[in-house]
């Protein structure tokens, strides 16, 4: 089930949080955990019993992880296997195919692999059960008792498919007791309708200039229809993710959760590494703590910290999905990173912050080509059309192209900056009535403008459903 | 807590055997077919009468179905271009779950609007609609809308 469709948002939605504040508070998370199973049930029956058995695995580990830490004997070995054990599940659901795919191409054997469909969501919820067992192991957490709410944590609905990915340090607390406001509800709510909206009306929107450009013969694609193409997956991607995020973190504040964010207007970015601070922040924190702090990080020797940050690189890279294109990815930020911490640190300072910004997001871009692209070489291909190489600068079909969706772009670059939130915060001025009637009558509006796009749309699922 | 440890533990080991179990379940039930998907598309366009249908193309694709046809890259489309005929032919394959649920609630909603446009007067055509084969086997997808509906699905099943 996606939160964008109309059975989300006026079937399951609604009876969900009836059930949720009509039961009492022992009865809460039980619900919760219900209502989520069967949101991961509605379009993945298959892998829900993996999904159960996985919580059952797990929370038999950390109570085992925490009694032998108790005892001063195994708690290692324990962890170790157990974290063997959800990365090789991981491994063998996403990235069995693409290794296997890999020797058939090397060796002269065939070895016969099934294809797989991909349990949805499992990169994101590994990735939390793995925070919850390493915390266990360092002491950060005691180990959860209780199965329904580590259950709940494993599967929790707003977050459970794309992130948020949440460590399990930051809503131990909060899967014992938490309490719904009205204001906090409202501001739930809010987040929610501003999430639905990016997705419905600009991500989606755009996500149309984006395949026209992307259906094209690459031969025959000028170099301006490469880059509206390119631009287009650009907000697209950040518009259709950070609408996800800013939906789950709604939903959970709805049910009186806090969730941490996941962007923060990442294409202002004065750098590659400012980038990466502000884009995915919950996955981006979870390779911080979980495999750049404990190799060393940066207080280590300089082939030390560059073989730390290539290594996170490629992992976040294969983290995205099992292919050479992602591995290429993963790399080529690992060495844009290292370049500006090793080569341009002081001349980046320099620089005047508009031009970085430009810089910044040109190579952002070229990321996305290697990160949209089916293949490598279509990548190299797409990447040889946007500057031209053995195609038209520009041709009547990109114009028509650029002069059709101009006033869309300029809106999206608009909205892909703080200011329209900031203006939109001041309207009004000190006159609360004012500002609160305006947000009213400007999120309903929203919310009918995402119904009427909905009702006429067919299924659109999120693109980083995929991971 | 010794013995508490060594009960956490014989759980944990049941749970990875059911796993190890259920994992090679998925793997006979949910198995696809590695078979090329040329040979499957030939096997199923030799028994499959195209001669009154015709290929889709992006836009045809996209009006029938509200995907777009590039994003997948091993597809097999045909559709009757008459208007008062319902013989469509669809067959793809794709590694991406996302895709295969967008591609199965296109087809089963395509039937669905069909059925809604012929029933009352196109009897022959809503009794093809309904005895329409949507058949997901792994990775490949299948839609029939066809008099030999069953044969295709027939050629289909011996190919993978």
């Amino acid at each position: 089930m996606v939160f964008s469709s109309l059975v989300f948002l006026f079937t399951f939605l609604p009876l969900v949080l009836i059930f949720y504040f009509l039961v009492p508070r022992a009865a809460k998370n039980p619900v919760l955990l219900a209502a989520s199973l069967i949101f991961y049930a509605w379009g993945e029956p298959v892998y829900l019993f993996l999904m159960l058995l996985s919580i059952g695995f797990n929370y038999i580990c950390g109570m085992e992880i925490e009694l032998k830490l108790k005892r001063n004997q195994g708690a290692k070995k324990a962890l170790i296997f157990a974290v063997a054990v959800n990365i090789g599940l991981l491994g063998f659901f996403k990235y069995s195919g693409f290794l296997v795919g890999n020797l058939n191409a090397l060796l002269p054997v065939d070895i016969p692999w099934p294809d797989l469909a991909l349990p949805v969501g499992i990169s994101f919820y590994t990735f939390q059960i793995l925070s919850y067992l390493i915390d266990v192991y360092r002491r950060k957490v005691h180990a959860q008792k209780n199965l329904i709410s580590f259950g709940l944590y494993v599967t929790m609905f707003p977050q459970l498919i794309a992130g948020p990915i949440v460590q399990y340090a930051d809503i131990d607390r909060q899967l014992k007791s938490r309490t719904v406001t009205w204001e906090k509800f409202g501001s739930g709510t809010v987040y929610f309708i501003r999430g639905l909206g990016k997705k419905v009306l600009l991500a989606n929107m755009i996500g149309g200039l984006f395949d026209v450009v992307s259906a094209m013969p690459q031969g025959e694609m000028s170099a301006l229809s490469a880059w509206l193409g390119c631009l287009a997956y650009t907000f697209q991607i950040y518009f259709d993710f950070s609408g996800y995020s800013d939906m789950a973190i709604g939903l959970g504040r709805m049910f009186g959760f806090e969730f941490m964010k996941n962007f923060d207007y990442p294409y202002i970015s004065g750098s590659v590494t400012e980038f990466w601070r502000r884009w995915h922040i919950s996955l981006s924190s979870w390779f911080r703590d979980y495999v750049y702090i404990p190799l060393g990080g940066n207080r280590t020797t300089k082939p030390k910290h560059i073989r730390n940050i290539m290594a996170v690189w490629l992992l976040t890279g294969l983290w995205h999905g099992a292919s050479w294109n992602f591995v290429a990815w993963g790399v080529y930020y690992g060495l844009i990173l290292m370049t500006e911490k090793y080569l341009l640190a002081d001349v980046m300072e320099r620089i005047p912050v508009l031009v970085r910004r430009v810089c910044t997001m040109l190579l952002v871009m070229i990321g996305w080509v290697l990160f949209f692209s089916p293949t490598l070489s279509g990548a190299l291909t797409y990447l040889g059309n946007m500057v031209g190489i053995g195609v038209p600068a520009a041709d009547a079909e990109g114009i028509y192209l650029l002069m059709s969706n101009l006033a869309m772009l300029l809106i999206l670059a608009a909205g892909s900056g703080p200011w329209v939130h900031k203006i939109f915060q001041k309207i009004g001025g000190d006159r609360q009535a004012i500002r609160i009637a305006v947000q009213c009558v400007t999120y309903t509006a929203m919310l009918l403008l995402c119904v009427a796009c909905l009702v006429t749309d067919t299924y659109n699922p999120f693109l980083y459903f995929r991971f | 807590m010794k013995k508490k440890i060594y009960k956490l533990e014989r759980w944990k080991y049941l749970l990875l055997c059911v796993l190890a179990l259920y994992i090679v379940l998925i793997l006979v039930m949910n198995r696809g077919s590695s078979a090329p998907f040329d040979q499957i598309r030939d096997a199923v366009l030799a028994v499959a009468d195209t001669e009154a249908m015709q290929e889709t193309n992006e836009r045809d694709f996209k009006k029938l179905y509200g995907l777009n046809k590039n994003d997948y890259e091993e597809i097999c489309s045909y559709y009757s271009n008459e208007t008062m005929a319902v013989e469509e032919l669809l067959l793809v394959r794709t590694e991406d779950e996302s895709k295969m649920q967008a591609i199965q609630e296109a087809a089963e909603e395509r039937i669905e609007t069909q059925i809604q446009s012929f029933q009352g007067y196109g009897e022959e055509q809503t009794k093809l609609l309904k005895d329409a084969v949507l058949l997901k086997k792994g990775n490949l997808f299948l839609m029939v809308v066809a008099p030999d509906a069953d044969e295709i699905r027939q050629a289909f099943m011996a190919a993978l």
